[in-house]
């Protein structure tokens, strides 16, 4: 049942991803990409668990918003959130999915998707805490099971397919049971969720790991795949950082060419750049970007 | 409790060099406070020698001070590359990140910033006062609406700061400090004089900031709503005609 809902979404194409810096782009070149993708999170304040009620809790910035709905009149929006630290071993945030429902209702948005890590966890000393960093979960078969039950209640809270994004590593945990590609597979088989495929997050993988990200992608169940992510990166003392700092690299394009006629399911291929690089990159090798990712979509269609 | 435990022990590492340091010589004793199976010990104990690790580190520490760099990027420029280092260091050793929302914690470090300058165990002649003019800032930019001039009214009986404006006192000339630091340049030798900067919400998030004369600064700096006009005059030792002028001018309700 699940697998038909990913079949059929709207194939939207092109996607950019938003932030605050890119506000005056966004609107001077609505052309240049087919949907917007934006970081839920970014939008409102999260007055922290225990906080009565999912408006309360979520205040939501009145200007961005409008912002928002000015874009969503002429764009789809889709929602890619940071909040929900799903493989948190300590709570799960069901107030964080409700807040995603809402969205979905107000926004329409075909899927929507987070990340496959953790990042919210209780610290020692009794609080709250994120590392602001997505941190890998063992593959581990009962931390599928703790997965899956998840993703099971954010597929039932929101009724739109729910993916997940392959996370981007500096440290591989030892021993674990199973490798990336075994566990994201099992994973999506067993909740019927969708994959959002990060290429560049393969590539850094496999650069600071020494293996062939067409290793990963050859035993990837591609057929899960429903957007895709590009992104640039830098060299930081003899590591290769998803810095999302500029231009794709080459070896990203030419991974996104070879495996777009194997992902049948892809609905969208979204250019993500942290907002704070714009100034210095600057509006036209962005718009470089988005027709590079066009020009190679258009090609498989 | 197990999988909790590992995830904390991990999220340490990373936050943490020197308890990364403390089980990479010694793992027993470094991971003695977490409650770990065997597999988890042994993960990370590898993973406390793991170079990858230090690149965790470097991300979350980025991360964390991309929240102060964007909300109070003068208060950065203030401290300097070694102040901002000591004081942020310090500040995270103690507290924990808490969120990755950007406003809340700007005034963490704030509050921190001020405890630690109230103490005398960090000195700065110019931190307080930039950092209060950024905080506000950041409170006029989310006002839901703009601040304008108002009418010629009767001075209200307990006299209250228009609440989508602010006053920063100062004890040096802002427009002086904001130049020098927005042109990189070190603060060394500008005088310390008594100030005030008025701030105003202008709507969209943008935030105007002027000098006013010094008696106005004073008078509206305990402007709070809960004192009488003339305990107002009183406490900030201007005359009547200061509170007239800046009731005339819209800047108390």
């Amino acid at each position: 049942m699940t697998t038909d809902r990913i079949a059929d979404l709207p194939k939207l194409g092109v996607g950019l991803s938003y932030q605050g810096t890119l506000q005056g782009f966004v609107l001077d070149n609505l052309a240049s990409f087919d949907f917007l993708e934006v970081i839920p999170d970014v939008f409102w304040v999260d007055q922290g668990r225990g906080t009565p009620g999912i408006a309360e809790r979520y205040r939501e910035n009145r200007d961005s918003m409008a912002y928002l709905a000015r874009v969503a009149e002429q764009r789809p929006v889709i929602c890619h959130s940071v909040g929900l630290s799903i493989g948190s071993a300590d709570y799960f945030d069901t107030a964080h999915v409700e807040q995603i429902a809402g969205w979905q209702a107000r926004f329409g948005f075909p899927w929507h998707s987070d990340h496959l890590s953790f990042n919210r966890l209780e610290h020692a000393s009794g609080h709250a805490i994120d590392v602001g960093v997505t941190m890998p979960v063992p593959y581990d078969e009962a931390v599928l099971d703790l997965l899956c039950e998840r993703v099971d209640h954010v597929q039932a809270t929101v009724p739109v397919p729910f993916l997940l994004e392959n996370n981007v590593y500096y440290f591989s945990i030892p021993e674990q049971e199973m490798g990336e590609a075994e566990f994201l597979n099992r994973l999506t088989a067993r909740t019927g969720c969708g994959l959002l495929l990060d290429l560049h997050n393969v590539y850094t993988n496999g650069r600071n790991h020494g293996f062939d990200p067409r290793e990963l992608l050859d035993r990837l169940d591609l057929t899960r795949v429903v957007e895709i992510h590009l992104g640039g990166g830098m060299e930081m003392d003899g590591t290769y950082l998803d810095a999302h700092s500029g231009p794709c690299p080459p070896e990203v394009w030419t991974l996104l060419a070879e495996i777009l006629p194997r992902t049948p399911n892809v609905c969208g291929v979204v250019f993500e750049m942290f907002g704070n690089y714009f100034p210095s990159v600057g509006p036209e090798p962005l718009r470089q970007e988005l027709r590079r990712a066009r020009e190679i979509l258009d090609r498989r269609a | 409790m197990s999988l909790q435990d590992f995830q904390r022990a991990l999220s340490d590492l990373v936050m943490s060099p020197g308890l990364r340091s403390r089980v990479a010589e010694a793992p027993a004793a470094g991971l003695a406070g977490y409650e770990l199976s065997d597999q988890e010990h042994r993960r990370l104990a590898a993973l406390a020698r793991d170079p990858g690790l230090r690149t965790g580190t470097v991300i979350h520490r980025a991360s964390r001070l991309s929240m102060l760099s964007n909300t109070i990027p003068r208060t950065c420029r203030v401290l300097g590359s070694r102040g901002l280092k000591e004081l942020v260091h310090a500040y995270w050793s103690e507290h924990p990140p808490q969120s990755m929302l950007y406003v809340q914690e700007a005034r963490r470090f704030a509050d921190y910033a001020f405890a630690r300058l109230a103490a005398g165990t960090f000195a700065n002649p110019f931190l307080r006062e930039v950092l209060e003019m950024e905080l506000e800032t950041l409170v006029l930019s989310r006002a839901d609406g703009a601040w304008e001039p108002g009418e010629n009214r009767e001075i209200p009986e307990r006299p209250r700061l228009h609440p989508f404006c602010r006053v920063v006192a100062f004890r040096h000339d802002p427009d002086v400090v904001i130049r020098t630091l927005d042109a990189g340049r070190p603060l060394d030798g500008v005088a310390a004089e008594e100030r005030f900067l008025l701030l105003s919400a202008a709507g969209g998030g943008r935030v105007n900031l002027r000098q006013i004369p010094v008696e106005q600064g004073r008078v509206l700096a305990v402007c709070d709503g809960r004192r009488a006009a003339n305990e107002v005059c009183a406490l900030a030792g201007v005359a009547q005609e200061v509170l007239r002028a800046v009731v005339a001018a819209g800047l108390v309700v």
